[in-house]
């Protein structure tokens, strides 16, 4: 074979395997990759941070319904109502109450209705030190027992809380205002006390734009930057707690707490921040402690998701019990 | 050159070309080519606040771009006095994971493969050696008697080895003891992964997919913007929330109240109080002397 016969074999073959080569390349090598099933995503609601019961204190805020706590729809004033037991000792829950399941307490010793509610006084609960509390103070009450709980919960160690970690120093943000013409109006209304105060607060300009602010507007609505700087200079300044400004408002205990303190710094912007929200409650969003009842049903106090310790003592399970099991914690 | 040889060149060389041009195939499934802005871009460290508006700028523009949505992105800087530790009850932990989705949902995290900066360990009660732990449990529902669950994520060491490994210093620990990483800055080469001992660095195999109603606006630069293919991200303690104030969303989320959050330098706070009083036993993997700031702990 002449050289160039074999140079010609020589570069068809060459040209053949790169268009191999190339055919190869764009058909993937004869591979293909499995289709990877798609990932769900997960359910918005999931992701929900609300506790799973609401307080008295909440359904107050939100404007609910009270109509349920209205004892005396049914009851008699100044007419206690007579307490039934079984041969064992244990309530029998009246039938209209029947979503009352009582478990509060192991071998039945707290499952007295009186013992937190006030039988002369169905409004009020009352802990065992003569204090008469109403239901929104209901923390109150489980303090009274469970001490070592509670100052966790007042530290902040206890229980759900959202909002800011930074507890003095934040200043207010668009993002609290939850209502902004409620605000503005009880403001240049000076409808109460703390509202006649803020009003103060403000420069003549700033007052005469809230006087011109219709709802509804934008979100950044001047208005809204007008409120803002009067409650952010308030908070700043020495307490603006007075017995007579705040009359009629009821305080959160934390806010409560915090006053007794006659904090300082930091502290004292925190206290003028809570008084601010507790004069405020439907205006101003709280971000704050969560109470005993937004967790634990009062009457079953158990935390829903924890399953009952066994035994009759916790600490002292020796072996599974001989006998019928008593009533769960 | 004759006529023949010319073609015969011409016809090896054309073939040879077109295997090579085959052969690239790959290049062409590659869409996410960074600007001559972002190629040019300065260091986190050097970067001037007009830079910097610059940047944020370019990458609300991004945003917009590809979802539809324009954020709102912040270079929040580290508060004074301020260093943050996290508590976790491990009496509390149920082990239902809402911490886990609620980070991904805040943290614009890739959900197709989906990246989740926490992961729930379940152990058996009486042990504490992460060696009997699962991290893959799917029960019916939880908690389940015998075991305790442990949520994982990154510690925020005080003596971070992942920082020390980062050949680009990408990766560094903040005033505030976050370890941040500067997206735009880190090269992929997953070397703080490896000398992570808890695995908390992730990385992006592939383009993150966020569905666009799940994008999170709110945004940080070293937080949770939306990452490229290619960078290692991480838990940053929420930094968009931290450091305006506010709790990270792992902990608003809990059901069991079983995370706490705060400065450990201020004297009245939770954390503080938490570490005074309870019995705090385990920084994970102690003997590592990584020193991490999350602690968890028993309660009553």
């Amino acid at each position: 074979m002449t050289a160039n016969a074999r140079t010609g074999i020589t570069s068809a073959a060459v040209c053949a395997a790169f268009a191999a080569l190339a055919l190869a390349f764009l058909s993937d090598w004869g591979q293909t990759r499995p289709a990877r099933p798609a990932l769900a995503l997960v359910d918005t609601n999931f992701l929900d941070t609300a506790t799973t019961r609401r307080s008295y204190a909440d359904l107050v805020r939100a404007g609910a319904d009270l109509s349920d706590f209205d004892c005396y729809v049914c009851h008699e004033k100044n007419k206690p109502p007579p307490l039934r037991l079984d041969t064992n000792q244990n309530i029998i829950v009246a039938t209209e109450h029947s979503d009352i399941v009582m478990g509060h307490g192991r071998h039945g010793r707290n499952n007295n209705c009186f013992n937190c509610h006030n039988e002369t006084n169905l409004t009020l609960l009352q802990p065992r030190d003569g204090r008469e509390l109403t239901f929104a103070d209901s923390t109150q009450l489980c303090g009274s027992c469970h001490g070592p709980t509670y100052r966790d919960w007042l530290a902040g160690a206890h229980g759900r809380i959202s909002g800011y970690w930074d507890r003095g120093s934040s200043p207010f943000t668009a993002e609290e205002i939850r209502d902004l013409s409620g605000m503005v109006d009880r403001m240049r209304r000076q409808s109460d006390p703390v509202s006649a105060f803020v009003w103060q607060k403000l420069s003549i300009p700033q007052q005469a734009l809230l006087r011109n602010y219709q709802p509804p507007a934008s979100a950044t609505n001047p208005a809204q930057g007008v409120v803002l700087d009067a409650l952010n200079k308030i908070i700043g300044e020495p307490s603006i707690y007075e017995p007579g400004r705040f009359k009629g408002i009821p305080l959160a205990i934390a806010t409560a707490t915090l006053l007794e303190q006659s904090p300082k710094g930091d502290n004292l912007i925190y206290l003028n921040r809570l008084l601010l929200q507790d004069a405020y409650p439907l205006e101003l969003s709280r971000s704050q402690r969560k109470d005993c009842v937004n967790c634990h049903n009062p009457h079953s106090p158990p935390f829903p998701s924890r399953p009952p310790a066994p035994g009759p003592h916790p600490l002292r399970e020796i072996g599974p019990l001989a006998g019928p099991q008593t009533a769960q914690e | 050159m004759g006529r023949r040889s010319f073609l015969r060149t011409s016809a090896v060389l054309t073939t040879g070309l077109a295997a090579l041009a085959a052969s690239l195939k790959p290049l062409l499934d590659m869409n996410d080519f960074p600007t001559m802005e972002r190629f040019l871009q300065k260091y986190y460290k050097e970067m001037t606040p007009q830079d910097m508006a610059r940047v944020l700028k370019r990458i609300e523009d991004e945003v917009e771009q590809q979802y539809g949505l324009r954020p709102h992105v912040r270079d929040l800087k580290p508060m004074d006095g301020v260093e943050y530790v996290y508590c976790l009850n491990l009496t509390r932990c149920i082990g239902c994971r809402k911490c886990v989705h609620a980070c991904v949902a805040e943290n614009n995290e890739s959900r197709d493969p989906e990246i989740q900066y926490i992961r729930v360990l379940r152990l058996p009660d009486g042990s504490l050696g992460t060696d009997k732990a699962d991290h893959f449990y799917a029960s019916k529902s939880v908690p389940e008697k015998g075991f305790f669950y442990m949520p994982v994520q990154c510690q925020q060491c005080k003596n971070p080895p992942c920082v020390k490994v980062c050949p680009v210093h990408a990766t560094w620990q903040e005033a505030d003891g976050i370890t941040v990483v500067d997206y735009d800055w880190c090269i992929g080469c997953r070397y703080c992964e490896a000398a992570c001992p808890y695995w908390a660095r992730r990385f992006n195999f592939t383009k993150p997919s966020i569905p666009k109603d799940r994008l999170n606006p709110d945004m940080a630069y070293l937080g949770n913007r939306p990452r490229r293919q290619g960078v290692m991200e991480k838990c940053h303690f929420c930094i968009q929330r931290s450091r305006a104030g506010r709790y990270p969303a792992c902990l608003e989320v809990c059901p069991a109240g079983a995370r706490k959050f705060g400065n450990i330098l201020d004297p009245n706070s939770e954390v503080s109080y938490i570490l005074k009083s309870k019995r705090v036993f385990i920084q994970l993997k102690e003997e590592m002397g990584t020193s991490p700031r999350f602690f968890y702990y028993f309660d009553v």
